[in-house]
């Protein structure tokens, strides 16, 4: 099946995807797909980008590598202070998380990979006739175990970062939140 | 497109030192696995060559090798799977302009084993596994491999994904529903704020805990106020509702990264955080006030106690230190208590040996489903027990189910329950403390999975059978009594 296909299939799925009850936009990204439908399973490919011009905040898929899910900003024209603020906060604390777990992920596959091979090696050199294809639960924890030790620190880091974040952006919000009713109330006086 | 010259790929072998101890030929462009292969050369050679093969070895490209050994390695061409384990840093050899593309494909394979020019490949370092033949969508990485004497660049085309091969433990490479890979606007819909605060309040969590007051207000011996017993319910459980919006509001990043867990609202975005904690702050000063005023303040003493201990102690315990198991046992063992205090208004001996079952319930029930989960937790910065200590792991599910065995045969010396508990709780008791054997003994994913999901059924059980062995007409007064008479005795003891 061709890509063409794929998508116009794809498009497809989403129009009878509506007819049940799914009303918004859909914008697909990457990486491929068995949905199954009434009418059997799909196989769908779309790579989409995010969406542009966006008039409210949109929420993305979670990234590949980091499982943190992006998000799209909206910027209004007449952004106060505390808005601007908020966001700034936001967008940072998204790029701190994705970066973190980036990083963070690929080096436990990495090392988790290195480590089967080393240990498969190892197996098959004492036991060259056995067909050995992967590792037991029991001796991948080995592995977990070296890996949840070597990142003890980083991790109190993180933690300890992500707690102020999560605290600031929540009096941020809160700000925001005060600043709308403000808003609001003057308005409505007026 | 096709190569002139005939074709053959050369591993050879470097010996940890990195002197070359033996060469051998790679006999074609077939094998099942360059691992494998490399292996049984090995011992067809009758010495080992490395030890960590993975590692050691690295791909790289030979320009002094003689082609004269070609040859033998003719007869297996034409076979169309390769297996080769690149390393990361192979893009780097990119030198030459001649380049050709090997999609992989069935025909231009066998084109290209008919064809293709002599090369040779060392590898020295490798971390993934990569099938050419396999039609993938992934991003495809092109590896040019010079070919030596010729002046001549191969180029493969490998199923090869930014050199990381990710599993899927990684919830993202684990996609399972449509909207795991679309974008969505940021609104509240109004229509599913029931659902969302369920999840936020993990409501199937909430009910247990909700079912174990319920048993604790059952089983304590004063008499049943239907009023109470219904705002205690309440208060129980808007407090539970409370830390758990709390636990997920600081867990989002760490949520994110579990199968488990990715699918929670404030992971996905369906509510704002501060939405989430708006709503821990109204239901936990909701339930608090229910129970201190509906009820009686003890009881919402316990129930704060609790709050503060799950969300300000246990939750960030669980990434500090590998003592947060016991502590969220404390947790699980509060609710029951409050249950009790709720009925009675008072600590007594059978209040906190209703805690202490549940609290010894806890740890075959936790470590059972941890033990599954440990690549997740590893990833996450979770310090569990199952993935740090997996001996003591086993052994703390095997020893507080056989305590589980005597905690209920004493349930009658406190007065908590007839005799009758204590014999119809030994079977359901006695197949827990087996199946927690069998976990200490074997401690694979089948054992873990059968404890885990008979502690499931063991607690409500327990719990009937509980109201249904209740003790009753010992009042207050003569309780009273007989607990003062046995403080006496035993300062009589002690003095």
């Amino acid at each position: 099946m061709s890509a063409c296909m794929r998508i116009q299939k794809c498009q497809q799925m989403f129009v009878s995807l509506e007819g049940v009850g799914i009303r918004r936009e859909i914008h697909l990204t990457y990486s491929r797909l068995k949905v199954k439908t009434k009418k059997g399973s799909t196989e769908i490919t779309s790579p989409s980008p995010a969406p542009q011009n966006v008039k409210c905040d949109w929420i993305g898929p979670p990234d590949k590598l980091s499982n943190i899910r992006q998000i799209k900003f909206f910027v209004p024209e007449c952004e106060s202070l505390v808005e601007k603020q908020f966001r700034e906060k936001r967008q940072s604390a998204q790029e701190f998380h994705h970066a973190f777990w980036s990083e963070h992920n690929k080096e436990f596959f990495t090392l988790k990979e290195k480590f089967t091979q080393e240990k498969l090696a190892e197996k098959k050199l004492e036991n060259p006739d056995a067909t050995v294809k992967s590792l037991t639960p029991e001796e991948m924890s080995e592995f977990y175990k070296q890996f949840l030790d070597d990142n003890r620190k980083n991790h109190m880091q993180y933690n300890r970062e992500w707690y102020k974040q999560n605290f600031q952006m929540l009096l941020s919000a809160f700000k925001v939140f005060l600043y709308r009713l403000s808003s609001s109330v003057r308005k409505s006086t007026k | 497109m096709s190569l002139p010259v005939k074709a053959c790929v050369l591993f050879r072998c470097y010996a940890q030192s990195g002197r070359r101890l033996q060469k051998r030929r790679w006999s074609s462009l077939c094998w099942s696995s360059a691992w494998t292969r490399t292996c049984r050369q090995n011992t067809d050679g009758g010495s080992v060559i490395f030890r960590h093969y993975a590692s050691r070895p690295k791909v790289a490209v030979d320009a002094n090798d003689n082609s004269s050994k070609l040859e033998t390695t003719s007869k297996k061409r034409g076979t169309q799977t390769i297996y080769v384990r690149v390393p990361n840093g192979i893009d780097q050899l990119k030198q030459h302009n001649k380049t050709k593309s090997l999609t992989g494909d069935k025909s231009e394979l066998n084109s290209f084993a008919r064809n293709a020019q002599e090369f040779t490949v060392y590898l020295k370092q490798s971390s993934i596994t990569l099938n050419i033949n396999k039609k993938v969508d992934k991003k495809e990485k092109e590896y040019e491999v010079p070919i030596p004497n010729q002046d001549k660049i191969v180029k493969l085309s490998f199923d090869h994904d930014s050199g990381i091969k990710i599993d899927s433990t990684n919830p993202a490479a684990n996609v399972e529903t449509v909207s795991e890979l679309t974008w969505r606007e940021v609104k509240l819909d109004v229509s599913k704020l029931p659902q969302y605060y369920m999840n936020l309040s993990k409501i199937r969590l909430t009910g247990l805990v909700v079912i174990t007051t319920m048993a604790g207000y059952g089983v304590a011996p004063d008499p049943f106020i239907l009023q109470t017993f219904l705002l205690c319910t309440l208060g129980t459980a808007l407090t539970s509702c409370s830390a758990n919006a709390i636990n997920q509001f600081l867990e989002v990043p760490f949520d994110s990264q579990m199968n488990r867990t990715k699918n929670r609202v404030l992971v996905r975005g369906y509510l704002s955080p501060m939405h989430a904690v708006s709503f821990a702050v109204i239901t936990g000063s909701l339930g608090l006030v229910i129970l201190t005023y509906g009820v009686n303040p003890l009881t919402a003493v316990l129930g704060a106690f609790n709050l503060g201990l799950y969300t300000l102690v246990y939750t960030p315990m669980k990434r500090y230190s590998i003592l947060n198991t016991w502590v969220g046992s404390i947790v699980g063992a509060i609710p029951p208590m409050m249950g009790w205090t709720a009925c009675t208004g008072m600590l007594e001996p059978g209040a906190f040996l209703l805690g202490a079952i549940l609290y010894s319930w806890q740890f075959p029930h936790f470590n059972a489903l941890s033990w599954n989960l440990r690549p997740d937790y590893s990833r996450g910065g979770y310090r569990m027990t199952s993935v740090l200590r997996p001996d003591l792991c086993k052994r703390v599910a095997l020893r507080h189910s056989v305590g589980m065995v005597g905690l209920c045969l004493a349930a009658p010396l406190v007065d908590l329950t007839t005799w009758t508990f204590a014999v119809d709780s030994l079977p359901l008791n006695l197949y827990l403390a087996y199946l927690a054997w069998n976990f200490y003994r074997k401690g694979d994913s089948n054992s873990s999975r059968k404890l885990f999901r008979f502690t499931l059924i063991h607690i409500p059980m327990l719990m009937i059978l509980m109201i249904v062995g209740k003790k009753f007409g010992v009042d207050r007064e003569e309780r009273q009594s007989i607990l003062s008479k046995k403080w006496k005795s035993i300062k009589e003891m002690v003095s």
